[in-house]
């Protein structure tokens, strides 16, 4: 297998084992090169990726931007906050218009659910999800995955439980998909309020105590609480959420044990997880950033092999 | 006008000549003769039609209807609207208050009236109980119903304020008016759209629980036995809300509901491509739910299967989902629809749900197949089949996830009173 079976990447959920597994075994290649004095391959000469962000973003973009780069594709940056819709402009006719300037790939981030599915629906490019409102993050879900086998060797039954704000949270359905489809075992925690009612649909284990969620895990996945995009309060105070949520490295001690602690990023420090945390030995944060480009690099080569 | 139907089955439980194959000779909009045998003609000028295998029933009655006029003309109108009816085997629609300005004064009702006086199909104008349907002061009900309005209701507005229901029963109770509300509590649905559960889950999309009906329904039944009065819930979408009418009726309340056609035969795992055809109120529910919901027609807890016809212009639809507005066309599919249902219950005991159930509900004249009635009747083919386009779509809009399908059923004409159309 050498080629993803989509024209585009728009979730977890339609990837298979073998896919993942082409495109890890891709970033491993990209992450080589990565190495070299010259960071670069003329793989993306012939292409020209639009990174259309619709809502904030700083790594991603960053770190699309650089793999696209390393490819030495043409890149073409778009950044709206809406501001377009507020002109009266459909999301269609935006995307329309960037798309007769013959774009090959678009990367989309946008804060609805569905928006790349309904762009890949309406345009020829090859669509990227990007990260769509609280449906999917798949490029995140896969560097996660990629730097926990990167770390562990492999994830087929480890065990990974994701903290905090599920609710609000793509990078945890996406993560919870890809992690199954590896064969992990996989726990959520965090306050009731912000763990989505059917989760269990998704054949995980639902735990409300940090401390317990930490002793059964191998890996702990802390997650951003999605202040922004909570339209109503989902808990009373970030104290009290920092308090009985929050991991510190007193907390990590009392489990005498080895634990990875990952996190999406952008950090909240001191709310869901303390700086020592974040910045000790058990913290793999920065290696997801730096494995980020090495697998955004392997989506774009592959999907670029789809393109006529 | 003259006609007869030769030849002709008739589908009706409230008429001596179910299921039989009949003559029927309507005069000057009465039904004259109904005969198994040979009919002579008097008048040279009878209009004879061959109905040879085709069915008839009392005229269909549409209980939920969005024509959108005034305000949205683009949409939909009074006239496009009435004319999909009729050509869909409608002879009667209940039209909801939502349009802008909301249907709301005599003038308002007077205007649907008179625009729809010469369409084959009646329009029943409901009208909004509160002023603008923002739910804090009662319309001017006595004088909406003096002008025709046919019930009262905030059609796609649910009435939150507790107070408020309670006063709207107790004063169409006056006249033995009827208050529909679509069951629906805006504390827990207000930032959802669509039904909570594995599929809401998967997709990112905010869920609406079953409980926002439920405890609407609960709180509405409990003013109802306080106050009084004659209640209809509209789009009843979950199992529970089954059960909830369901004892309500036991205790003798007096309650009806009806349910959308959509809720009878999609379930919510088509929300997972972000088809916004999909995004609808009530939303698609799961399958325990339209299982449940479909003993309660067969038991006879739901009384009416409406079309929840709701026309959306595309600027409106294609868009991001969460942008999207609610709803879809549904008068042209609807007896396709209904016979993909006629698999679980019998096609005459799915007729009387739009036919005579919402008639009783409404206390409009019963019009079924008898010598002497006023003639309200619908011909159609069951075995039939058509492929659904834009070509033949006869909306203003195309907000439909059947667009494309081949569908079975035709509808082959109406008649109310003294008007028919044939499509042939």
């Amino acid at each position: 297998m050498n080629k993803l079976n989509n024209k585009h990447l728009l979730g977890i959920k339609n990837l298979n084992y073998d896919e993942i597994d082409l495109i890890f075994n891709t970033a491993d290649k990209f992450k080589e090169v990565l190495t070299r004095p010259i960071k670069k391959v003329p793989s993306l000469r012939h292409i020209t990726v639009a990174n259309i962000f619709f809502e904030n973003s700083t790594r991603t973009k960053l770190s699309f931007e650089l793999a696209e780069k390393r490819l030495s594709a043409e890149i073409l940056n778009f950044s709206s906050l809406g501001s377009s819709i507020k002109k009266g402009e459909s999301l269609l006719d935006t995307i329309k218009n960037i798309l007769v300037m013959k774009v090959d790939i678009m990367v989309i981030r946008h804060s609805s659910p569905g928006v790349p599915q309904f762009i890949a629906n309406n345009v020829n490019a090859s669509v990227i999800n990007a990260g769509d409102g609280t449906h999917e993050h798949p490029t995140q879900a896969l560097l996660d995955a990629y730097s926990i086998k990167e770390k562990l060797g492999n994830i087929k039954n480890k065990k990974i439980t994701i903290i905090g704000d599920i609710i609000h949270s793509r990078v945890a359905i996406s993560n919870i998909l890809i992690l199954k489809k590896l064969g992990a075992k996989v726990m959520v925690c965090g306050p009731k309020t912000l763990i989505p009612k059917y989760i269990s649909s998704l054949d995980v284990i639902v735990e409300n105590n940090i401390k317990k969620a930490l002793k059964w895990a191998d890996v702990a996945n802390v997650l951003r609480v999605q202040l922004e995009r909570q339209k109503e309060k989902y808990f009373p105070s970030l104290r009290e959420y920092s308090l009985y949520f929050g991991i510190n490295n007193k907390l990590l001690k009392s489990l005498q044990k080895d634990l990875i602690i990952m996190h999406p990023g952008p950090i909240n420090r001191g709310i869901e997880i303390s700086s020592d945390v974040a910045d000790s030995s058990s913290s793999i944060i920065l290696n997801q950033v730096e494995n980020g480009v090495a697998i955004r690099m392997a989506i774009l080569y592959l999907l670029s092999h789809n393109i006529k | 006008m003259s006609l007869l139907l030769k030849s002709i089955i008739v589908v009706d439980l409230n008429s001596k000549y179910n299921s039989k194959k009949v003559n029927i000779l309507i005069n000057n909009g009465i039904i004259d003769k109904i005969s198994s045998s040979k009919i002579n003609l008097k008048n040279s000028n009878t209009k004879v039609i061959d109905c040879n295998g085709m069915m008839v029933s009392n005229g269909w009655f549409d209980f939920r209807t969005n024509f959108c006029d005034p305000g949205h003309e683009h949409k939909e109108d009074l006239t496009s609207g009435s004319n999909l009816a009729s050509s869909s085997g409608f002879t009667d629609i209940l039209l909801m208050p939502n349009t802008n300005p909301v249907l709301q004064s005599k003038n308002d009702i007077y205007y649907v009236k008179n625009k729809t006086e010469n369409s084959l199909s009646t329009i029943h104008p409901t009208a909004a109980i509160t002023k603008n349907t923002d739910g804090t002061q009662l319309n001017e009900i006595l004088d909406l119903n003096e002008a025709g309005a046919v019930a009262f209701t905030d059609g796609e507005k649910e009435l939150q304020n507790s107070d408020m229901m309670y006063k709207a029963l107790l004063y169409i109770k006056q006249f033995d008016g009827l208050l529909i509300n679509k069951p629906k509590d805006f504390s827990l649905s207000r930032l959802g759209i669509v039904n909570e559960g594995h599929n809401s889950t998967i997709s990112g999309l905010k869920g609406i629980p079953n409980i926002a009906e439920e405890i609407m329904l609960n709180r509405d039944l409990s003013i109802l036995k306080y106050s009084g009065g004659k209640l209809h819930f509209s789009g009843i979408s979950t199992k529970s809300s089954v059960d909830i009418i369901r004892k309500a009726k036991e205790e003798g309340l007096n309650v009806t509901c009806d349910v959308s056609i959509y809720n009878l035969l999609l379930d919510d795992s088509h929300i997972t491509n972000f088809d916004t055809n999909y995004k609808l109120d009530p939303p698609l529910r799961t399958k325990d739910d339209i299982d449940a919901l479909i003993k309660g027609l067969e038991d006879g807890i739901i009384d009416v299967i409406s079309s929840y016809h709701q026309p959306q212009n595309i600027e409106n639809k294609s868009v991001e989902f969460n942008n999207a507005e609610n709803g879809m066309i549904s008068l042209q599919t609807f007896f396709s629809n209904i016979l993909i249902l006629s698999s679980k219950i019998s096609l005459e005991s799915l007729i009387t749900k739009f036919t005579s159930n919402p008639r009783k509900i409404l206390n409009i004249e019963d019009r079924s197949i008898k010598v002497g009635s006023n003639a309200s009747m619908t011909i159609f083919d069951s075995n039939g089949s058509w492929d659904y386009t834009l070509d033949n779509n006869i909306s203003k809009s195309f907000n439909s996830p059947w667009l494309n399908w081949s569908l079975k059923g035709k509808v082959f004409g109406v008649i109310n009173s003294k008007k028919s159309k044939f499509n042939y």
